[in-house]
């Protein structure tokens, strides 16, 4: 059950990093961290 | 000239220019009524309608509209080209002595502002061409502020002269120059007339008109309009400029980082109504907006996206008054002074006159040619001394927190996977990235401090000779700035006020190696661990100068080999300087830090959960009776990510690294803090003792594979090798380019891997190496 419960855990964690890494090369919210708003970059944009 | 309204006998006239705001001017033009056109006057009985024939059609015109209409009687000279000329200019910078001069015409004139209140015209024929010579009001803007200014701005914007003379009192240029950045963005075909040019010298002063030229992007003509100097040369350029002999580009003011992000936008939804652009340029208009220009919201309120330019707006005000405590308005005109101060500074000298103003007397000391790099490198050791030394006794506390909370948790959950989810993958991987939380906080303070202060402008004057010698000029420092601020992908954006695109990829390419605020924990961690506490600062400041170093060689060695070419002219901004407000920095270190903070708790939670994972399955066969630490090793080491790490081992060995550091340097082009959460995580699951939880830095110094040497090899990779998956991602959406986009890559991490192969090897033969 614990094995279960974590393996989906990082399952998740997977599927959302490949999705923001998706994300960020199609120019979308690329900045995650930088100092500056994310929706100034999106206005940016 | 004379207007329509006057002429009283039938004549066949030529319609010279037509006064009034666009409405009138359109309604005519649609009559086949504009500039240049030849009309037959029919009959004006002096009341009532004006009768005139055009294109054969004939029209009746109230005398209300006549009047606006400005005609020549007789046809021109049929190889006599018309054009319009506007005069416009500070008042008392002796517009209307050098109108009078051309034309012959007796306008009142004085030595005091304002003695022309509205618009005079003549008429001078000059090689073959017929100069309609409009004399406007002073003005010493284009945000209008009264009756005669708006006369002056109405000509102007909605008129559209064929060429705008700008006369400039010479002898007060700083002043004089501040209309010449709004005439510039607006985009007119301009000519600088540099009056009174005799009384620069007078005051000892000389000013190198050429260079100026450059870096205004206009012709520039010196004149003395009492004494009839240079006023042939003035006709001439008109003619030239008119003619498309001259090359003048509009040179784009920097408003610097914050205001550049409310305006942008605001371009970006203006450049929708294209009946907009048709009468204004976006930059001009999304300016004028944000310096709560009446006349320029008045005209958006009539665009169908109005209430959402507006609704921007008053978004990106309320932002900017946040940030510097001070209306738009004032911020915009002291970076338009910090444009004009930058060039009369780079093309203006002084012999005997002092320079009086409280910026100017700062600057002579810090931009002075031998004390301004060793004054720059200093600030930058300030920030750094500051950084180290305040946020020692916060970084300890946090240090303790997650050392404690790490026990605390070893101690409440069972032994078992979940545990070691919690503690070696959340705890120990999050947690070592937030240790530096107030590392970073202090950090930004600094640079927010100095920044704000107006001296970061100066630092790009001060680089501009060095870098120039390696193919790149001080404006290019900006973007680098920018990342040492705080993330290489702001910087690499900045790079748009570059507008020579081989500099600016030049400038992109370099970027990635600052210093940016995601490198600063995996330098605070490995200097906290291998260095004494009081040489923190001194090893950041080298790692800082290094980064310059190498940005620069590898500017050179582009410049050289890859991106060949001259170097553009540019003006560099030297705003006023002033005490930053409290309230603005701290916002300032906030936002940024908040940031920090939030990618902890997101993304790189997340691969700190993955990587967790990596190194925890699949569960390893160990031989029974092997003790705590060989178990934890060899788990690591059969484990998913310690195979990556064996396979990539061989080709980080010759740095001083092993399997571990190859996985953390893999880890981190995710993000750079992630280099520390994998450290965090790798060497929390290999302490054995869950009550007695070192901290990272702890357990980095117990590691016997671990030395100065080897740590600095590792920090000089770290420093150079490839940017994050966010800079790359930006760096491809700049350039466009999958080409440069690869060799941003392989240029990285050639660079990386060569330094930080020298520094291992040079330092194992010097003997450093032995632990």
């Amino acid at each position: 059950m614990e094995r279960i419960l974590i393996l989906a855990v990082v399952f998740g964690a997977v599927i959302f990093l490949i999705r923001h890494v998706g994300r960020v090369f199609k120019g979308d919210n690329p900045c995650s961290g930088c100092g500056k708003s994310c929706s100034t970059r999106e206005e940016l944009k | 000239m004379k207007r329509l309204t006057d002429i009283k006998t039938k004549s066949i006239l030529t319609i010279l220019s037509i006064e009034g705001g666009a409405g009138a001017k359109k309604r005519l033009a649609e009559m086949g009524l504009f500039s240049g056109e030849k009309i037959s006057l029919l009959n004006n009985p002096g009341q009532g309608p004006v009768k005139v024939s055009v294109k054969g059609t004939k029209l009746a015109l109230g005398q209300g509209l006549a009047r606006k209409i400005l005609v020549k009687e007789g046809f021109m000279i049929k190889n006599e080209k018309n054009i319009t000329v506007a005069f416009a200019g500070n008042p008392n910078s002796g517009k209307s002595t050098i109108f009078n001069n051309l034309t012959g015409s007796r306008q009142n004139v004085g030595n005091y502002p304002g003695v022309t209140v509205e618009k005079k015209e003549g008429v001078v024929s000059y090689k073959g061409y017929s100069l309609n010579l409009v004399d406007l009001p002073g003005t010493y803007s284009l945000s209008a502020h009264s009756e005669d200014e708006l006369v002056a701005r109405d000509f102007i914007v909605n008129d559209k002269p064929d060429v705008v003379v700008h006369i400039v009192d010479a002898s007060n240029l700083e002043r004089n120059l501040y209309l010449y950045t709004q005439l510039s963005e607006l985009n007119v075909p301009l000519v600088l007339a540099m009056n009174m040019s005799d009384e620069v010298e007078a005051k000892g002063q000389s000013i190198d008109y050429e260079e100026l030229s450059k870096l205004l992007g206009k012709p520039i003509v010196p004149t003395v309009g009492n004494k009839n100097k240079g006023l042939d040369e003035l006709m001439s350029t008109i003619i030239k400029l008119y003619e498309g002999q001259l090359k003048t580009e509009v040179v784009k003011i920097d408003y610097g980082q914050e205001i550049n992000e409310q305006i942008e936008p605001l371009k970006e939804m203006l450049s929708k109504d294209e009946g907009l652009l048709d009468i204004l340029p976006s930059q001009w208009l999304a300016v004028k907006l944000l310096e709560n220009d009446s006349l320029t919201s008045a005209l958006i309120e009539k665009s169908p996206m109005g209430s959402k330019i507006l609704a921007q707006v008053k978004k990106g005000q309320a932002h900017l008054k946040k940030h510097f405590s001070e209306d738009p308005e004032i911020l915009i005109a002291d970076r338009r002074y910090g444009f004009i101060s930058g060039a009369c500074t780079q093309a203006m000298r002084f012999s005997v006159e002092e320079r009086h103003d409280f910026s100017d007397k700062i600057d002579m000391v810090v931009l002075n040619k031998m004390f301004g790099l060793p004054i720059f490198a200093a600030v930058m050791f300030v920030i750094f001394k500051f950084t180290f030394t305040f946020s020692q006794p916060v970084a300890k506390l946090f240090e303790v927190i997650f050392e404690w909370l790490g026990g605390v948790v070893s101690s409440l959950i069972p032994q078992g996977l979940i545990q070691s989810f919690v503690v070696d993958g959340i705890i120990g991987g999050v947690g070592g990235v937030l240790g530096f939380f107030p590392l970073v906080l202090f950090m930004f303070f600094a640079i927010a401090f100095f920044e704000d202060s107006g001296y970061m402008a100066r630092a790009a004057f001060v680089m501009d000779k060095l870098m120039s010698k390696f193919g790149l000029h001080g404006k290019s420092f900006l973007p680098m700035m920018i990342s040492t601020n705080g993330c290489a992908v702001p910087g690499i954006m900045a790079t748009r006020i570059l507008d020579n695109k081989k500099d600016r990829l030049i400038t992109m390419m370099v970027t990635p190696f600052m210093v940016c605020g995601a490198k600063l924990p995996i330098f605070a961690l490995f200097i906290g661990a291998f260095f004494p506490a009081d040489q923190g600062a001194n090893i950041m400041f080298l790692m800082y100068v290094l980064s310059i170093i190498i940005a620069l060689v590898s500017a050179w060695i582009l410049k050289r080999f890859v991106f060949k070419g001259e170097t553009t002219h540019f003006v560099m901004e030297l705003p006023p300087y002033r005490i930053p407000p409290i309230n603005g920095l701290l916002l300032k270190m906030w936002e940024r830090g908040w940031l920090y903070v939030r990618k902890a708790g997101t993304i790189i939670l997340l691969i700190s959960i993955v990587v967790w994972a990596g190194f925890t399955f699949p569960e390893a066969t160990i031989e029974k009776g092997s003790n705590k630490e060989v178990v934890a090793s060899m788990q690591m080491e059969q484990s998913f990510a310690g195979r990556l790490g064996k396979v990539m081992e061989p080709a980080v060995k010759p740095l001083g690294m092993d399997w571990r550091g190859a996985v953390a340097l893999l880890s981190g082009v995710a993000a750079k803090e992630v280099v520390v959460s994998t450290l965090g995580t790798i060497y929390s699951l290999g302490d054995v003792d869950v009550q007695e939880t070192d901290s990272l830095k702890e357990a980095l110094q117990k590691d016997p594979t671990m030395n100065p040497l080897k740590a600095m090899a590792f920090l000089i990779f770290c420093l150079i090798y490839l940017p994050c998956v966010a800079t790359m991602a930006v760096f491809y959406q700049e350039s466009r380019s999958s080409k440069w986009t690869g060799l941003l890559i392989l240029w990285t991490t050639v660079m990386a891997w060569g330094a930080s192969f020298i520094v291992y090897q040079a330092g194992m033969l010097l003997g450093w190496g032995i632990s």
